[in-house]
């Protein structure tokens, strides 16, 4: 009987500690949400639609909200056609040199330094180009998002079981079509999340637009190669000015881009059909 | 009489290791011929080179000929993909692809490769292969249904049906009943029988009593020997070497 109520002891302190150590990590996250809610709700309430719309001059982040878009979409476009053949290439030839230089390369780019890839992009094309650009950020963002895509490609890739890799060869396919119409289908859902999480990633990054986009918010973008903002860039520039008004304005834009990434990423990741082995 | 598979002088090895040593085997059309033998003996890996298929598999290396239907299918100038097209292949683990329909699951094989020219076609060929794998009247109301849905032996006798709509002379079967329930087995087992009016069929089994059961002729492997190979009914009754007789009976496991 003794033993048998250690036991129980044992099992109720494991999973105590457990449930504490979750709301312990899961806590910091929940405040962020709660802190940008309740201080962007007032922000945009006082200013009202046109804090959505209006360029900075009229009181609204409209500008910045389209930059975003744009750069998120852009940096995509580049991005994940490379990023998802890069990424079946290092699941097809693991063993290959290229295919064990991709995988190491993959993971360094992972973890690097985002502001030194806005340096980089300001060396070979804002600097020849002569001017900031949309599409300067673009492609800096389009770095940034490639080693999550092609990690998350060839992780889910690697996760199909064997005999459907058999089976596709079986039936005298090519390997091309075997990989892309095939094998890749299978292993949609976590491509796709690779996808969203990179997209939501360079949507709030900043420091790769330091040296590359120039920010702008009194108009809106007129072209590719001209200069344009991006939310995150705009709450680093608002948050860094003595005045109030412009902290509150912060607040705002961190809601508005909060409630981009949420409502973008809940609603597909929840659409995405797990594929029943 | 010409084969439908020979192998000369067959050698297969993982890096050092030498799973299939020096086979040479016949193998006659239209007929089920059964390769058996204990885990382990090398059987799966022998099937898989009659298709190449092996070669998805860096580390096996093939030696010697297979011959597919006088044709050596690891000589220079022959593509391993039309190999795979005329030598169909059904697996131990059932498995349709789970993410297409059961329909689309018989025709992609037909659209990866271009074969087929319209709808029409398409679905006249769906139809047959369903039909011929003896599950049209099961599903005929379901062909939009994922197979998630389908029991062990239905999903068999769908990927059976896959690869049945290419047109295969032969059809290779690594323990095709190994993950399904009895009543699945019969039907499976039932189906092969009705296949040899056609195909050739190779079964691999660790089964003696499933060999005796279906098969035209049997080849007794054992870690890597073709022991013996023969008429089903001639090797069942009176077997020439020691090592068969005792895995008849169930003394080699």
């Amino acid at each position: 009987m003794w033993a048998f109520n250690l036991r129980g002891v044992k099992d109720l302190v494991f999973l105590s500690t457990i449930a504490v150590l979750t709301a312990l990590a899961i806590l910091p996250l929940l405040h962020i949400i709660y802190m940008v809610f309740s201080n962007g709700i007032g922000a945009i309430m006082d200013t009202g639609p046109i804090f959505i719309t209006g360029t900075l001059g009229e009181g609204g982040i409209g500008p910045a909200i389209v930059g975003t878009l744009m750069l998120t979409f852009l940096s995509s476009l580049i991005g994940i056609p490379i990023a998802f053949a890069v990424g079946i290439y290092a699941y097809e030839y693991p063993d290959s040199k290229i295919g064990k230089a991709t995988t190491t390369l993959l993971q360094i780019m992972l973890e690097f330094p985002t502001v030194l890839v806005g340096l980089f992009v300001m060396q070979v094309l804002v600097i020849p180009m002569g001017s900031y650009s949309a599409i300067a950020g673009a492609f800096a963002l389009a770095i940034i998002m490639m080693p999550y895509v092609a990690v998350y490609t060839k992780e889910s890739m690697s996760q199909i079981p064997f005999t459907f890799r058999e089976a596709a060869f079986s039936l005298g396919t090519k390997r091309f079509r075997a990989l892309f119409q095939v094998l890749a289908p299978i292993a949609k859902r976590g491509i796709l999340t690779g996808v969203l999480i990179s997209m939501a990633k360079v949507a709030g990054e900043t420091a790769p637009l330091l040296f590359t986009v120039g920010g702008l918010y009194q108009t809106y973008p007129d072209g590719l190669d001209s200069p344009i903002g991006a939310i995150p860039l705009l709450i680093y520039t608002l948050v860094q000015s003595p005045n109030p008004a412009d902290h509150a304005m912060a607040w705002g834009a961190a809601l508005v881009l909060l409630v981009i990434f949420l409502g973008a990423f809940i609603p597909i990741r929840m659409s995405l059909k797990e594929v029943k082995l | 009489m010409r084969y439908a598979i020979e192998t000369k002088d067959l050698n297969i090895s993982y890096g050092d290791n030498r799973v299939i040593k020096g086979v040479n085997i016949e193998i006659p059309q239209k007929a089920v011929f059964a390769l058996m033998g204990p885990s382990g003996c090398g059987k799966s890996t022998m099937l898989r080179s009659f298709n190449r298929i092996l070669e998805l598999n860096k580390d096996a290396k093939v030696d010697g000929e297979v011959r597919v239907f006088g044709q050596n299918i690891y000589s220079q100038n022959v593509n391993p993909m039309n190999v795979r097209r005329e030598v169909g292949m059904v697996f131990q683990y059932p498995n349709p692809f789970p993410h297409l329909s059961i329909y689309e699951n018989v025709a992609i094989g037909l659209k990866l490769n271009r074969l087929i020219r319209s709808k029409d076609e398409l679905d006249e060929r769906i139809r047959w292969s369903l039909e011929k794998a003896g599950l049209w009247g099961e599903i005929k109301d379901r062909l939009r249904d994922y197979p998630s849905d389908l029991s062990g032996g239905q999903k068999q006798r769908l990927v059976i049906a896959r690869a049945l709509a290419m047109k295969p002379k032969i059809l290779l079967m690594d323990e095709p009943t190994a993950n399904i329930d009895p009543t699945g087995t019969r039907k499976v087992e039932d189906l092969i029988f009705e296949l040899k009016k056609e195909y050739t069929i190779v079964l691999v089994t660790h089964s003696p009593s499933q060999a005796a059961r279906i098969s035209d002729h049997v080849g007794f492997l054992y870690v890597g020997d073709l022991i013996e190979v023969g008429e089903t009914k001639k090797i069942f009754e009176s077997p020439e070497s020691e090592l068969t007789e005792r895995y008849l009976t169930g003394e080699l496991v």
